[in-house]
């Protein structure tokens, strides 16, 4: 697949845009598996992530006459088509906390640059580092992460009030960030 | 609000579990400082943490990918060809004038003759309560009982004639068209009228003499309403009252759907509310644009910018859908077809679905849903069920 040069970008996205099914296979190929585990890690959900990276690479295909993009920006174009269709899935937030879902777009994106394999590598570091964390809080964020319960379902669970999850779980995210302070 | 409390509602609201008093808090804090780079230092880390590099069915997508492009592929040409049709019509329709005449439609008043349904028959409903039937496949010539009215259907097409000498207030005509059928109407004064699968329209045979030309709608319509300034063109639905000014247009209002709703193609259209239809309050449309009311919205429009190509795609045999929800798809899809689809895979009914089909196979209609999302269906006699995937 790749020996016609596909890993140049320039005539990637001009075969792209010339509808060659060669170079969209390509593109999945690059593209698919970290994408899904992007929208995966936003969503929280593999099937809607699924969905939704399927339906960004057709949105890309039905937009390709119109594809310019500039030099080495292709990755973050498809993601950001993906980023866009889950904004959409989701239901409009209120005027006033659109700030907030627009940091938290800024946030994502700004990772998208980022090479994912050196997530691996932190990942480990922050696996090791939830072991350290104190026992009831470890317990706290397991449940929540892990297992995705309800922070009321958690304290239900383990006969604590929901003010103790939540500071268990600001606890958890603020040790582990610091793990992986190379990204920051 | 210490150092602690903020962490403890920016996680909070990572993990979607703010209260909104909450979110009002950390809106006004995120606006100081340079507490937005500290924000997004969490939402970043909380990605990363959930972040797991896990393997995906990239093949199996991508042979899903390209059987999709590959039915867009083939549609694409008619997209083009329904655009200038629709144009064509709008030219056409400035150049017909009825003459100015006085009527008014009794509206709300009860139908004391309720016709049976044939379920494959286009029904007239005369407003002596004769019915006549008609296959919509076959032309036909047919004279009511009474000999004043003449009604014929050429190549799906239906006007009516009746005796001049016949009261004009006291003419009104039911045509019913039932489920997996459509059929155009010529009235009177020239307007044609595309009736959907399952609507039914309520108009008068002749508009002459009255001040207005007002017909019902339930269901589905285009019209291309036949220029006359001095005698309004008035569509009446459950919830929206359309006055129409020498245009063609779309209106969908069926009784099960909770949205009823105008598309204007060409010309100029306002909008008012059916229970009150004071006419210095319609709300004007521009062609190309959208007016839709929710029920028990108390007469609240909301108007916006569309392609009006997937709303009428239908009157030229395609079926169209806008970014639609699977629910309302259902719905169509039974009208279309004239089956019923029972859904027991609730996600699926908000999932949302672009795509234009030739109405011909609910089959395909469906494998191509199914490209898209996971579900399994069933046929059993008229019924579809639509259920949750088996695990694969």
């Amino acid at each position: 697949m790749d020996q016609k040069g596909y890993h140049n970008e320039k005539y990637l996205v001009e075969q792209l845009r010339k509808g060659s099914e060669e170079a969209y296979g390509h593109l999945f190929k690059q593209y698919h598996r970290e994408l899904c585990n992007y929208i995966a890690a936003i969503s929280g959900d593999m099937r809607v992530s699924e969905d939704i990276v399927q339906q960004a690479f057709i949105k890309l295909w039905s937009n390709r006459e119109k594809l310019f993009i500039k030099e080495n920006s292709l990755k973050k174009y498809l993601f950001k088509i993906a980023y866009n269709l889950f904004l959409d899935s989701k239901r409009k937030e209120k005027k006033e906390f659109q700030l907030l879902e627009s940091l938290k777009q800024e946030a994502y994106l700004g990772l998208m640059e980022t090479d994912t394999s050196l997530f691996e590598e932190r990942l480990k570091k922050v696996e090791a580092e939830i072991e350290n964390l104190p026992e009831q809080c470890k317990m706290v964020f397991i449940l929540s992460k892990k297992e995705g319960l309800k922070y009321k379902e958690i304290s239900e669970k383990l006969h604590i009030s929901i003010k103790t999850v939540e500071v268990h779980m600001a606890k958890a995210l603020k040790r582990l960030k610091a793990q992986l302070s190379i990204f920051f | 609000m210490t150092k602690l409390d903020i962490r403890r509602i920016i996680t909070k609201y990572i993990n979607q579990e703010a209260t909104p008093e909450e979110m009002t808090i950390l809106y006004e804090w995120v606006k100081k400082g340079n507490n937005q780079e500290v924000f997004k230092k969490l939402v970043q880390a909380d990605f990363l943490i959930n972040y797991q590099n896990r393997s995906w069915e990239t093949e199996e997508a991508f042979q899903q990918f390209l059987e999709t492009i590959k039915k867009k592929e083939n549609v694409k040409v008619r997209t083009l060809h329904i655009g200038r049709k629709a144009w064509k019509y709008a030219a056409a329709v400035v150049v017909l004038v009825a003459s100015a005449a006085y009527f008014i439609l009794q509206k709300n008043s009860p139908s004391v003759l309720e016709p049976r349904l044939d379920s494959d028959q286009i029904t007239l409903q005369l407003d002596n309560g004769e019915i006549i039937n008609f296959d919509p496949d076959s032309d036909a010539t047919v004279k009511s009982k009474s000999g004043k009215t003449v009604v014929s259907l050429v190549k799906g097409v239906l006007s009516q004639n009746d005796e001049t000498n016949a009261r004009p207030n006291a003419t009104k005509n039911v045509l019913r068209v039932p489920f997996g059928k459509s059929l155009s109407l010529t009235l009177q004064d020239g307007s044609v009228v595309r009736l959907n699968s399952g609507s039914t329209l309520t108009y008068p045979s002749s508009f002459a003499g009255m001040d207005k030309r007002e017909v019902q709608l339930e269901g589905e319509a285009f019209f291309e309403v036949a220029k006359n300034p001095d005698q309004p063109f008035i569509v009446g639905t459950k919830n929206m009252y359309t006055q129409v000014f020498g245009t063609v247009f779309n209106i969908s209002a069926y009784d099960e759907d909770s949205i009823s709703e105008v598309v204007l193609v060409e010309g100029s259209v306002g909008i008012g509310a059916t229970d009150r239809p004071a006419y210095g309050d319609l709300q004007m449309l521009k062609p190309s644009q959208r007016a839709s009311s929710r029920e028990g919205s108390g007469g609240l429009f909301v108007v916006e910018d569309v392609d009006v190509t997937p709303y009428i795609s239908w009157t030229q045999g395609v079926l169209s859908f806008e970014n639609e929800e699977m629910s309302e798809i259902i719905k169509r899809l039974q009208r279309q077809f004239n089956i019923k689809i029972v859904n027991k895979h609730e996600r699926l009914g908000e999932r949302r679905f672009t795509g234009m089909f030739d109405e011909e196979d609910l089959d395909r209609i469906l494998r191509t849903i199914q490209a898209h999302t996971h579900f399994s269906y069933s046929k059993e006699g008229n019924t579809i069920t639509i259920t949750e995937p088996e695990k694969q």
